[in-house]
């Protein structure tokens, strides 16, 4: 056991009158330091690879969805928040969604639609800004959620390599 | 009273009574934005051009919150308190004087609302009304938190009310007048007749118990936000919290209105007072050197705030009357002996 004794102070220092100018004076310089706050909505995070936002649908070049309609990604999700409506279409390949829903008061964003596709069809986006006025308005259709290839390339990629890992 | 006079007292009442507000909204503004810059962070940025604003959009927040009166509350008192805790401040400012004479046609207007021969025991009685305010505003609410809010800042605004007055009576003594004005004209025959370098003992005094007078850190145990929700004003909502609020940031004005009144040199500016103006463009320059220089001191107080721990109870009481009160007493006996003896 370590016995510390307080110091005894002097007059002059028990009066506190140089700390607290000292302290003044570290409290008025701080105002003209960096900020640290990040001003959102001006200022946004860098999106990464790995970052998981809510699934969308690819499009092929010719601006169909590359989606079957073959349900896994229904199946597979754990909230059970995709609905899907499939028929035959008059194309090379035959099958299609009629109506795809993902119900964004029940999507977690987990990923496990992306990885029991087959297709690549559906891809975690970086999309993470859902606000809304009314839970209509939550449940994303088919037109909502196709996108072009380019702008989920960093994700097959990370994707493709990652899923690389798992083939036996 | 003529008819000049009226126009000019009710013109000098708008204008103390606007300033007073207007520093309000600007005290809550620049509190906010002062203490995130210094804690690195913006303040309120998006209301106006920078967060400008923000001052009008928490009022209106304040007065759209549903005004509750809680059943175990006692009604009348209830109601009354914001008021006792707020009007003792304006009343204070209605004998400052923020400027010197100005002359108009063949009639003399001092820049005080009312010149008052007393006016330093004038302010000393009203002063010592706001004390009511928050004490019944802790017992009237019902609640057990507020009634030991409410007694702390009983007991620590009569503790330092003392060494407040004596403080002054430092003052008087130099000044040799109880009229403000007349204090103020003593200094502005130069820098170094401002009563601070005069009584500079007096005026240490004279802010730690203006700090503890306004219930501001490192004195604000009777609100001490972390330890008794709220203390007095836990119960209070919408607009009789408003006046709470207000009543706080007119009493910083009014005290810090007195500090350069009584300390400060007044309207005095060294440069500035020498231009020899004349009318009522001195009287507009006197007023803006005034206005200056309690900003100074209304940004010294946020800046304590942010700095300085808050105060133990008991240290505070023993700070009040076993160091200041006898340090105030020698500063009035050794001000006494040197008056006396023509030094001072």
């Amino acid at each position: 056991m370590v016995l510390v004794k307080a110091k005894k102070l002097s007059v002059w220092e028990k009066l506190f009158f140089w700390p607290l100018v000292k302290g003044l004076w570290t409290t008025f310089s701080q105002i003209f330091h960096k900020k640290v706050t990040r001003l959102y909505p001006e200022q946004r995070l860098e999106s990464f690879p790995e970052m998981k936002g809510h699934p969308v649908l690819v499009r092929r070049p010719d601006g169909k969805p590359r989606c079957v309609a073959c349900g896994l990604c229904e199946f597979a999700c754990p909230p059970v928040a995709i609905y899907i409506e499939g028929h035959e279409i008059d194309d090379e390949i035959e099958r299609a969604p009629k109506v795809f829903e993902i119900d964004n008061t029940r999507c977690i964003q987990c990923g496990f639609c992306e990885e029991s596709c087959p297709k690549e069809a559906i891809v975690i986006s970086h999309r993470v800004e859902f606000g809304a006025e009314k839970r209509e308005d939550l449940i994303y259709d088919l037109e909502t959620l196709l996108v072009d290839e380019h702008e989920v390339e960093d994700r097959l990629d990370y994707i493709r390599k990652t899923f690389e890992r798992w083939k036996t | 009273m003529s008819t000049v006079e009226l126009i000019a007292t009710v013109a000098k009442v708008l204008v103390v009574f606007g300033a007073c507000l207007g520093s309000v909204a600007v005290l809550v503004y620049l509190e906010r934005r002062v203490s995130a810059f210094m804690q690195w962070r913006y303040g309120p940025n998006r209301v106006g051009p920078f967060g400008l604003l923000q001052p009008i959009a928490d009022l209106t927040k304040l007065m759209f919150k549903e005004d509750l009166i809680p059943r175990e509350a006692y009604k009348l008192f209830f109601v009354l308190a914001p008021v006792m805790a707020m009007a003792p401040s304006f009343m204070m400012m209605a004998v400052v004087p923020f400027g010197d004479a100005i002359v108009v046609g063949d009639e003399t207007i001092p820049l005080v609302i009312a010149d008052v021969g007393m006016g330093v025991l004038f302010l000393l009685a009203i002063g010592s009304l706001s004390v009511y305010g928050l004490s019944i505003a802790g017992w009237s609410s019902g609640s057990k938190f507020s009634l030991m809010g409410g007694m702390r800042a009983t007991a620590q605004m009569i503790s330092y009310e003392l060494t407040l007055g004596l403080a002054i009576v430092g003052v008087l003594l130099l000044g040799d007048s109880f009229s403000l004005r007349e204090i103020a004209l003593a200094q502005t025959s130069g820098i170094l007749e401002w009563n601070i370098f005069q009584q500079p003992l007096g005026f240490i005094l004279f802010l730690i118990a203006i700090f503890a007078e306004t219930n501001r850190l490192p004195f604000d145990m009777p609100e001490a936000e972390s330890e008794l929700v709220s203390g007095y004003h836990t119960e209070y909502s919408s607009m009789k919290f408003a006046f709470f609020f207000m009543g706080e940031y007119v009493a910083m004005v009014a005290g810090s209105s007195l500090m350069v009144v009584l300390f400060l040199g007044g309207w005095h500016l060294p440069f500035v007072s020498e231009l020899g103006l004349e009318g009522w463009i001195a009287g507009v320059v006197q007023a803006v050197c005034f206005a200056a220089k309690v900003f100074v001191i209304l940004m010294f107080f946020i800046h304590v705030r942010w700095t300085i721990p808050r105060f133990r109870y008991d240290q505070l009481m023993a700070l009040g009357w076993k160091i200041l009160l006898p340090l105030a007493l020698i500063n009035v006996l050794v001000t006494a002996v040197l008056v006396a003896y023509g030094i001072l």
